[in-house]
């Protein structure tokens, strides 16, 4: 099913939450809202379920606008971020629940209990109740219960912000397989934007109520369109710089290592003679590069190991710079290297 | 909830609230100022000349603040020990310290004043002379009183306790308060409102209680003085002041004691946090402990002890003890005709409101927890009304509204006093289930609702049997308080066959022979009814008993 959201808006009392909100959904896509805690993502969920009513704008499911629809009428499947497992039902009861409201056969519907609990992994727990189900397993029950009516869409709310580490990457990965079998379009809701740049198709960066960026993770994360953007995705380094003049399609810009060419695609905002920051993320700085390209030179503050990579903190010029390094043992704090930028990978922001 | 059921709810139960809550009462302050022609302050101010009506005032103020005083006395310790201490036998005392509760004042009186009169038990075995029961009966109502309601009082106090958690003390601690500073910013912000909650409901119980003094024969205070003036409501204006007076009373000490014990949430902290498991006692303080509650136990259980003793007793006069013991008053208490019938009346018109009181508790506290309208509060502060207007002045108006109207209580009592009894009890029913909607979180039915399932579906089969827990226990101790409801139904009941048990015992009592040995065979009965009631809601519902007699709702 294909999603439509046109101009919403939402306040609370004076709060404006929701600040004019539009963007579309295509059928089979697993779609991400992404942003920090009160952005209004879960609010703008449960717009969309209907469990909301937005203040102005529009939805359309598959075209039709279902803004008046109610929440039970809506044909959505909600996986909610406590699960909401009826404490006094068992897990079959629980998942069944959904099925009995549409008045299916009793064999119907335990053919169907049976089939989702398959999916998700769970047989054999029928009879439990949710007290005596792990998170892992609870997290569970509450996605068949959302799967089992056959939504064409199904919206799910911080559904592993409950659990533990290994748990959640273990359930991203059943995550990504229940997308894939059943080609269902998914909107999932989240602060956490490893799991979003892992899983999505496509990411809705929310910032104060309204979009700050629409794309690809890839696109997020190699092209963020705003200093918040680029901020929220992965680490990056902000650096200073001022933009001389656009020459072409290049903008020269004043940097650390020197006059610059930056495409245009690569700046946002940028006005000649304006300050600007540069956005270099740690990755993209490297220790070994040739002479005559772009290099500067920094002082080691802090070597710290992380396991599989090493974080070096160096200072240059007053900025305080982070670099991510495979093998580094051999650096010692106090040291001075050189550090060759990507600068193909560079976004620049104006201020 | 639909916007046309949503509305016509609410006008149906605005219209409920209005017509016998609202309008009787504003009935009252009509009738006394006013004099069919004329505004006219004359029976005010007669109320305020009268010397009599002054003291009784006054007598009822002191048994008030006493009352709250002793109980704050009594409870403190026991919630202290309870809830930072740990020693054997804890759990016994925990629950022997409530045991009060099961019985109404009144019936206590009915054998404290074996034990305690000037010839009484306690005299003739220290061959003394003292006047136990004091000023004619003051001290007696005061003991009496307060050793019913420090339950609430402790359980009140015990709530506050136990939401003040050791990490929030530890983190003061850390900051290098020094421990009167943690006293002064920490513990007593966050320990009064609860206390205060709490202590408002023991004052306006004590303040208009009519049952306990009437026993005693202390007739010096507020609420009998009302009592004396129903007769005569209809030619003369100054018992419509009397109750006015009550009321205003009451409503002004009720608003302080809802801003002193308002706007504190207490955040659940986490999980590992509530480390309050209490400290162990040496040797020497629980000794003390020891003492202090076998004093407590033994004292609170006095009054069920004697009245027990009277309703067994074949004999008793001027001996310690009964000279013999007999099961007749037993018997005389399933076949007299009052009793009898004073049971069954009591049973049918308990059921009726506490059945009443289950539908408009459900609705209410649905409304209450679930939707964010500026009325909200407005409705909260009416639905907790009743908890400020004594049960007295409730009949008080009633017996002057609907005089002559089809709902006449000298006709038939029936319809008010179920009215009656659900109005005053509303509040713990639905406080008892907003606690429940709180508990279960919206997300529930929202997640029946996803699934396609309508209102009625939703509230069916996920919000009703989620919320049963609340919803029966709300209605047990709704059905055990209206059992023993004494204010209104002396009042609204006028025939004797319309007599429920409150009225019952009363009467027997005054009756010459067997009657106070039969009355003290229904209290008994009562006693055992309530003490099960009590105990099946207070297992439902395990440690959130606190909530359902606390002054707020949130």
């Amino acid at each position: 099913m294909s999603l439509k959201i046109e101009n919403i808006k939402k306040s609370f009392g004076t709060q404006p939450v929701l600040k004019g909100l539009s963007f579309e959904v295509v059928e089979g896509e697993f779609f991400f809202l992404l942003g920090s805690s009160g952005c209004g993502k879960s609010t703008l969920l449960r717009i969309i379920s209907g469990l909301c009513d937005p203040d102005e704008g529009r939805i359309f499911f598959d075209g039709e606008d279902v803004t008046k629809l109610p929440a039970e009428k809506r044909g959505v499947g909600l996986v909610f971020q406590n699960y909401a497992l009826w404490p006094h039902m068992t897990v079959y009861d629980n998942v069944a629940f959904g099925l009995q409201v549409r008045k299916l056969r009793k064999d119907e519907i335990a053919d169907k209990v049976a089939k989702v609990l398959r999916d998700v992994r769970l047989e054999g727990l029928e009879k439990r109740y949710p007290a005596e189900l792990s998170d892992g397993q609870q997290q569970r029950v509450a996605l068949a219960r959302a799967l089992v009516i056959e939504p064409k869409l199904v919206l799910l709310d911080e559904p592993l912000s409950n659990l533990d580490a290994n748990l959640r990457l273990e359930m991203r990965s059943e995550l990504r397989r229940i997308h894939k079998e059943l080609g269902l379009t998914m909107i999932y809701v989240t602060h956490d934007q490893k799991e979003a740049l892992s899983l999505a198709d496509r990411v809705a960066l929310l910032h104060e109520g309204k979009l700050e960026q629409l794309g690809s993770p890839t696109e997020l994360y190699k092209r963020p369109q705003s200093k918040f953007a680029a901020g929220f995705l992965g680490e990056t380094n902000f650096m200073q710089g001022k933009a001389l003049k656009l020459s072409g399609t290049n903008w020269e810009i004043e940097t650390l290592w020197g006059t610059s060419l930056i495409p245009q695609d690569q700046a946002v905002g940028v006005e000649s003679g304006k300050a600007l920051y540069i956005s270099v993320r740690p990755e993209d700085l490297r220790l070994t590069g040739e002479e005559s390209a772009p290099n500067f030179q920094a002082k080691i503050l802090e070597n710290n190991f992380l396991g599989d990579t090493t974080q070096l903190v160096l200072e240059s010029k007053g900025e305080r710079i982070l670099v991510e390094t495979l093998s580094s043992s051999h650096l010692k704090v106090g040291e001075l290297i050189k550090v060759w930028p990507k600068v193909e990978d560079i976004m620049i922001f104006g201020e | 909830m639909r916007k046309v059921p949503f509305y016509v709810f609410v006008s149906a139960l605005a219209l409920f609230f209005f017509a016998f809550l609202i309008f009787p009462l504003f009935g009252i302050l009509k009738s006394s100022v006013w004099d069919g022609e004329h505004l006219t302050f004359a029976y005010l101010a007669a109320v305020f000349q009268n010397q009599n009506i002054r003291a009784s005032f006054f007598n009822s103020l002191f048994i008030g603040v006493a009352v709250t005083i002793l109980t704050t006395f009594l409870s403190l310790p026991l919630a202290y020990f309870f809830t930072r201490t740990t020693f054997p036998l804890q759990r016994l005392f925990q629950g022997l310290v409530l045991l009060p509760m099961i019985m109404p004042p009144f019936v206590g009186a009915l054998g404290m004043r074996y034990l305690f009169a000037r010839c009484g038990s306690v005299n003739l075995l220290f061959g003394t002379d003292i006047d136990w029961l004091g000023g004619g009966g003051l001290f007696g109502v005061v003991l009496l009183e307060a050793l019913h309601l420090y339950p609430i009082m402790y359980l009140n106090v015990t709530a506050s306790l136990a939401s003040l958690d050791e990490s929030l003390l530890e983190s003061a601690r850390m900051t290098g308060a020094k421990p009167l500073t943690i006293w002064r910013k920490i513990i007593l912000p966050l320990f009064l409102p609860g206390y205060f909650a709490g202590a408002i409901l023991v004052f306006i119980w004590a303040f208009t209680d009519l049952g306990t003094p009437l026993i005693f024969e202390y007739r010096n205070c507020l609420a009998v003085n009302i009592f004396d003036r129903v007769t005569d409501m209809h030619s003369n204006a100054v018992g419509y002041a009397l109750v006015l007076l009550m009321l205003a009373a009451t409503c002004v000490f009720f608003l302080i004691s809802k801003t002193l014990s308002k706007d504190v949430r207490v955040i659940s902290t986490s999980k590992g946090a509530q480390g309050t498991a209490g400290k162990k006692l040496n040797a020497l303080t629980l000794v003390f402990v020891y003492a202090f509650l076998a004093a407590v136990t033994i004292l609170a259980l006095l009054p069920h002890f004697s009245v027990i003793l009277v309703a067994f007793s074949d004999k008793w006069f001027m001996s310690i003890l009964p000279e013999s013991y007999t099961f007749r008053h037993f018997a005389g208490a399933f076949t007299h005709k009052l009793a009898v019938s004073g049971i069954r009346n009591s049973l049918f018109l308990s059921s009726a409101a506490t059945a009443c009181d289950i539908v408009l508790g459900i609705m209410v506290g649905y409304l209450l927890a679930r939707n964010k309208g500026w009325w909200r509060e407005g409705l909260d502060a009416l639905i907790m009304l009743p908890l400020a207007v004594p049960g007295i002045v409730l009949a008080f108006s009633y017996l002057s509204t609907f005089s002559g109207t089809r709902l006449d209580p000298l006709k038939d009592p029936t319809a008010l006093l179920i009215i009656c009894y659900s109005v005053r009890r509303l509040p713990y029913i639905v406080r008892s289930v907003y606690a429940g909607f709180q508990h279960i979180g919206e997300a529930m039915e929202e997640a029946g609702r996803s699934l396609g399932a309508g209102f009625a579906r939703v509230t069916r089969e996920i919000t009703l049997p989620l919320l049963s827990t609340h919803i029966t226990a709300g209605a047990i101790l709704t059905f055990a308080f209206c059992m023993f409801e004494v204010g209104a139904t002396i009042l609204l009941a006028a025939r004797e066959w319309d007599y429920p048990i409150a009225k019952t015992i009363y009467t027997l009592n005054m009756r010459l022979g067997d009657g106070p040995c039969i009355a003290s065979a229904m209290g008994v009965i009562g006693m055992v009814l309530l003490g099960s009631c009590l105990l099946i809601s207070g297992a439902l519902l395990g440690k959130k008993m606190g909530e359902i007699f606390r002054g707020s709702s949130n």
